[in-house]
């Protein structure tokens, strides 16, 4: 096989076994690799009536086929699964020198099962996997845990780690790469806790890789490389990081404050941005494996309440996370919180999304201190936030932690009171932090259509929207106004094809919105050698997509759930936006028309299906109605 | 007549707080191209705080935002 490997490793923790296969070339031609693949995989293998966080459940790692290629963005690595946060499809993409190692030991993913009888690692050395006792790293942090594998066996060693939050089965739970780079969303830690599996490493002795054009792969890298590094936006976000222009999102009102309650805080905007953090706390940058953009940040804060020692630095939704959304404007204790998260083990947008609901119900009077353990809720309290709630939901400690530990939308439904009305949610994953509202209404379309819930990088809808990438090659070159629904829904069709692509091909959007589509259609091609034009690549983008309906639909998610909570779709109260409504029914039906899915179940229809050379998919779930 | 520019953000470092005597033809556009960056980056106006047409006209005493489209994620 060109391009992938071909071959996964297939671990059965209740066997103690470990078997490589080598997968049909049709499912990487079908379903690119990364999240595509993992769900045909998943569809073809899962058991959709198990538990997430089951002995039964699927757990798959998977790579696309630029892993390892030497690209700028192009070594992410996907996890999915069923999220044991929303109960539906669920995938996490990470950057970090997971991928690339994984390749370059012989394999593009791995499939677990089961659950060992003690907490184990699986390591892999090239061709040799065994599953290992891991007691002495149980019950501690990512940090400490990161550490203690380099030390034994080489810091060239790649690790995937889970904190204690993974371990107690918290539903946001991460897995963490090198101590920096999250798998943080749909909760996956959880179910690598739910198996006893507290790390995964990685070390290959080669990097044999065969592609099915060389050549033209070697000029189209040469071109692309530094095409991104030097683009404006790599040079912005290399200085001052994802954060960067968070200040002008404040202005724009894309940025959300309290719970989502307000579009417009001048004064944070200017203490939380990304400049701020590079004068005051930045100490290095840092990249991703082979990418020439080094958005990542570390930081050092020497003194304070919020001192930290040096170590990675938050990223633009984590510092609205951990700050605006929970009505705070302190950088360092944004960066504080975050290195806990890390280090706990826990997805700082859930978290966030999460607390700052609780925060909210606090001052309504839904939840009191009785509900809390005696904890008081109140925003911008951040020294609570770091030395109480943070670690309560990590241990599900207290009746705080429990509650919280389950996710906004589960936290809700236990409280009652139509305390529901103000999660920000879809699908029980919480809306990350980019508010449709202010900054573009297709947003809130994409949010809603995502198969795993609120997901700003599962199409590229924002920097369409915003005008930072344009493909006339398929029909998108017209510019868009953000804060109107027209063309919105046009868009999404595109935009949802292009974001299965990204997240199969497991592409960093920072990246990859610099690549063409002649560009895109020569990697597949001089890669895996499939002959493609842009149609063709599309088509298996969008044949992703509406796998991952389906998949949904046997879980029992129809139509109704593409919604956004009344939150998200009443006027913004104040900012730039204030007044504004978002055309969210309008959108989303001319959406369904055009995507031609059923408006009750939610799903693509059987005509569709076949179009799509998925007859046999449309047979099974369309049978199961 | 006299308009205030204002950068924010990313936009900071491509110019500094203006006090500008300019021309009553001069729009949002046309203050960006010529006393700001003039490549590459997308950009919107915000004019006295809403968001304002790049080609529409100004009046004295405005305050103009330069915002860059950029987000991190």
């Amino acid at each position: 096989m060109n391009g992938n490997t071909g071959k996964v490793i297939n671990v059965d923790l209740d066997k103690g076994s470990i078997k490589t296969e080598i997968l049909p070339e049709e499912y990487y031609a079908g379903y690119i690799g990364g999240s595509g693949l993992a769900a045909k995989l998943f569809w073809e293998r899962g058991n959709f009536s198990a538990d997430p966080l089951s002995s039964e459940a699927m757990l798959i790692f998977m790579n696309g086929p630029f892993a390892g290629l030497k690209l700028s963005g192009a070594s992410r690595n996907s996890v999915a699964g069923r999220s044991p946060l929303t109960g539906n499809w669920g995938d996490s993409s990470c950057g970090g020198y997971f991928a690339p190692e994984l390749r370059y030991a012989g394999y593009d993913g791995i499939i677990i099962k089961g659950k060992a009888s003690q907490p184990a690692m699986l390591l892999i050395e090239d061709d040799k996997a065994e599953i290992i006792p891991a007691m002495e790293y149980w019950g501690k942090g990512t940090e400490e845990v990161n550490r203690a594998i380099k030390d034994k066996y080489g810091k060239n060693y790649r690790t995937l780690v889970i904190g204690p939050a993974g371990e107690n089965l918290v539903k946001y739970s991460i897995i963490l790469n090198e101590g920096h780079h999250a798998f943080g969303r749909a909760g996956f830690g959880a179910v690598m806790g739910s198996k006893n599996l507290k790390a995964i490493v990685v070390k290959a002795s080669g990097k044999n890789m065969k592609l099915a054009d060389p050549e033209k792969y070697e000029e189209l890298r040469a071109e692309l490389n530094p095409k991104i590094k030097e683009a404006l936006a790599s040079d912005v976000m290399r200085e001052n990081g994802t954060a960067a222009n968070l200040e002008g999102g404040v202005v724009s009102g894309d940025v959300p404050i309290k719970n989502y309650t307000s579009n417009f805080w001048e004064e944070m905007g200017q203490e939380l941005n990304g400049g701020v953090l590079t004068e005051k706390y930045l100490t290095k940058r840092r990249a991703c494996a082979y990418c020439s953009i080094a958005c990542k940040r570390v930081v050092e804060i020497k003194e304070g309440p919020f001192a930290i020692p040096e170590g990675p630095g938050p990223e633009y939704e984590t510092i609205a996370a951990l700050g605006s959304l929970i009505g705070s404007m302190d950088l360092a204790a944004a960066c504080k919180a975050g290195r806990l998260c890390n280090d706990l083990g826990i997805d700082t947008i859930s978290a966030g999304g999460t607390i700052a609901w609780a925060m909210e119900a606090f001052e309504r009077g839904d939840i009191t201190e009785k509900d809390t353990g005696g904890i008081q809720l109140l925003w911008g309290d951040m020294e609570t936030v770091i030395e109480k709630i943070l670690p309560g939901i990590a241990a599900r400690k207290g009746a705080l932690g429990m509650l919280l530990a389950e996710g906004s939308l589960a936290a809700a439904v236990k409280t009652g009171k139509g305390t529901i009305n103000y999660t920000v949610q879809c699908k029980g994953l919480e809306v990350p932090m980019h508010d449709p509202r202010g900054g573009g209404h297709g947003l809130a379309l994409a949010y809603a259509v995502s198969p795993r819930g609120a997901c700003h990088v599962a199409t590229p809808m924002l920097f369409m929207e915003m005008g930072a990438c344009y493909y006339p090659e398929i029909g998108f070159e017209y510019e868009l106004e953000p804060k109107t629904d027209e063309h919105k829904a046009e868009t999404a069709v595109i935009a949802v094809a292009l974001g299965a692509i990204e997240n199969s091909a497991c592409f960093c959007q920072f990246a990859d919105r610099e690549i063409t589509m002649p560009e895109w259609v020569g990697l597949f091609n001089s890669v895996a050698g499939y002959n493609w034009d842009a149609q063709d690549m599309m088509k298996a983008g969008t044949r992703v997509f509406y796998l991952k309906r389906l998949i949904n639909y046997l879980f029992g998610r129809t139509a109704k759930d593409d919604a956004l909570t009344p939150r998200m779709l009443e006027p913004a109260r104040d900012g730039e936006p204030e007044g504004v409504v978002i055309n969210f029914e309008g959108m989303k039906n001319k959406f369904y028309g055009l995507m031609d899915m059923d408006p009750v179940k939610g799903m693509p229809s059987r005509k569709k299906l076949e179009e799509y050379g998925m007859s046999a998919e449309a047979k099974r779930a369309w049978q199961e109605t | 007549m006299k308009i205030f520019l204002v950068p924010v953000g990313i936009m900071k470092k491509y110019m500094k707080e203006l006090e500008l005597e300019i021309d009553e033809t001069l729009t949002p556009k046309g203050l960006m191209e010529k006393y700001i960056f003039p490549d590459k980056l997308k950009t919107v106006y915000f004019v006295n705080g809403k968001r304002t047409d790049p080609d529409s006209k100004l009046k004295d005493g405005d305050v103009v935002k330069i915002v860059s489209t950029f987000a991190g994620g």
